[in-house]
């Protein structure tokens, strides 16, 4: 059964894994941030996603700016597939489809211009460095990689679209995560890094590297009752410059934001979860004059499979993702 | 013995030949019966967001024309399409035109600069 379910996961993070796409465009998913507090031994999660984001808004610095070239928004759908391969070890694997990466502009005779497909694969690996049942502490240490396995490169009618409507980021993608989490009877605390390092994108058409990525977030939960609880999240995103060709830097890309994201979560049956959880900003600082997301939204239902015992995840894991 | 050399001669042979493939895209001459007599853009030094047309004149039959930039965005189709930049992609960017059809192809470049907002 171990060695069946070993050779499920290698074929599928082989052949389907896919995951978000991050570029230059605003408000694109961040990737890594799926069951962050680990997963349980032999369990097994499946959550599909779909999200919703709008960006329409430019800032430059911290000022919103009165310009509106163009807008975007996308609808993106995902898998997240995670299993504890060990009590302390737990491996989590996405897979992503753009439905629509759309930018509009205010051009005249300008059409808007639609990219959609797969995205990037994604693997984490997490690996639970303190379990302290008695005083509920744990501190997981989390390793990744985004592979750029999707759609890049795509056109339509013949004309190459911009970076910024690739479905896939183009790039390889490394990451490292820590995660700490401490409970008090209905209350849960936790604080989450993570950074991210891009690999140069060097296409038959684009020569890019994104700016490094590094976030921080906060979160405290609370279990209203036993099928409802909630979890508030404060994040803090900081975003690098980006090179293009001959390392010039991109001098409009990268800076800071701070964004709110109230999450309610609801257990309708057993072993299986709904969650809700706008993206809210609530800070911007855009190095240069960038377009920004102004709104995004996700739904999430997670399924969960217990192959060692009667042992319920949901149950056990409260509200942390 | 002979006959087994002969063999991976003929294999070696084979796999040679079908691993060779003319590299049509890479041509900027013209070849055959495709050829771009111009490509040029009604500007070639623009602010952010203002766009211009740029226009491929090709001789050939059956032509198909495929465009793309390495920064900022097209927007069109054909023989013309119009090309502009936001903040992300001040500086001088390339845009490549490609005109084929089913034999041949040519492909020729022309460069767009963006002043910084």
């Amino acid at each position: 059964m171990r060695k069946g379910l070993l050779i499920f996961f290698i074929l599928y993070f082989i052949l389907f894994i896919k995951a978000q796409s991050q570029c230059c465009g605003a408000g694109n998913p961040i990737s890594g941030f799926e069951n962050v507090s680990g997963i349980p031994y032999k369990t097994l999660l499946i959550s599909p996603t779909y999200k919703y984001s709008i960006s329409d808004t430019y800032f430059t610095g911290n000022e919103k700016n009165s310009i509106s070239p163009d807008k975007m928004n996308y609808n993106f759908t995902s898998i997240s597939i995670a299993y504890g391969i060990n009590p302390r070890l737990s491996i989590q694997g996405q897979i992503g489809y753009f439905i629509n990466k759309t930018k509009k502009y205010n051009i005249s005779d300008w059409k808007p211009m639609r990219g959609f497909g797969l995205g990037d694969a994604e693997i984490n690996v997490m690996y639970a460095v303190i379990k302290n049942i008695f005083k509920d502490f744990s501190l997981i240490t989390g390793v990744g990689i985004k592979l750029p396995i999707g759609v890049f490169d795509q056109e339509v009618n013949n004309v190459k679209l911009p970076i910024s409507l690739q479905p896939s980021s183009g790039s390889l993608k490394f990451n490292a995560s820590v995660f700490m989490n401490k409970k008090f009877n209905e209350f849960n605390v936790s604080f989450r890094g993570f950074a991210e390092i891009a690999n140069r994108i060097k296409s038959q058409n684009f020569d890019y590297k994104y700016g490094n990525l590094y976030l921080m977030s906060f979160y405290g939960s609370y279990n209203i009752n036993k099928k409802i609880s909630f979890v508030a999240q404060i994040r803090y995103e900081y975003r690098g410059k980006s090179l293009r060709e001959n390392e010039q830097i991109v001098e409009s890309s990268g800076g800071q934001l701070i964004s709110f994201i109230p999450e309610i979560n609801i257990i309708p049956a057993k072993s299986f979860s709904i969650s809700v959880y706008p993206d809210i900003p609530i800070y911007k600082y855009m190095n240069g004059t960038q377009i920004t997301n102004k709104f995004a939204i996700s739904l999430k239902l997670t399924k969960s499979f217990n192959l060692y015992r009667n042992n319920e995840y949901f149950e056990n894991s409260k509200t942390v993702k | 013995m002979k006959k087994r050399i002969l063999h991976i001669f003929i294999l070696a042979g084979l796999i040679l030949l079908f691993a060779c493939k003319k590299d049509n895209d890479s041509s900027s001459d013209g070849t055959g019966e495709v050829e771009i007599i111009s490509l040029s853009a009604a500007d070639t030094v623009l602010n952010v967001w203002v766009n211009t047309k740029i226009t491929v004149v090709a001789k050939g039959d059956g032509l198909e024309y495929s465009w793309e930039a390495d920064h900022g965005e097209l927007n069109g189709s054909g023989v013309q399409v119009e090309y502009m930049a936001g903040t992300c992609c001040t500086g001088i960017n390339t845009i490549t035109c490609t005109v084929s059809n089913n034999t041949n192809s040519d492909s020729k470049k022309i460069k767009i600069r963006i002043l910084p907002f």
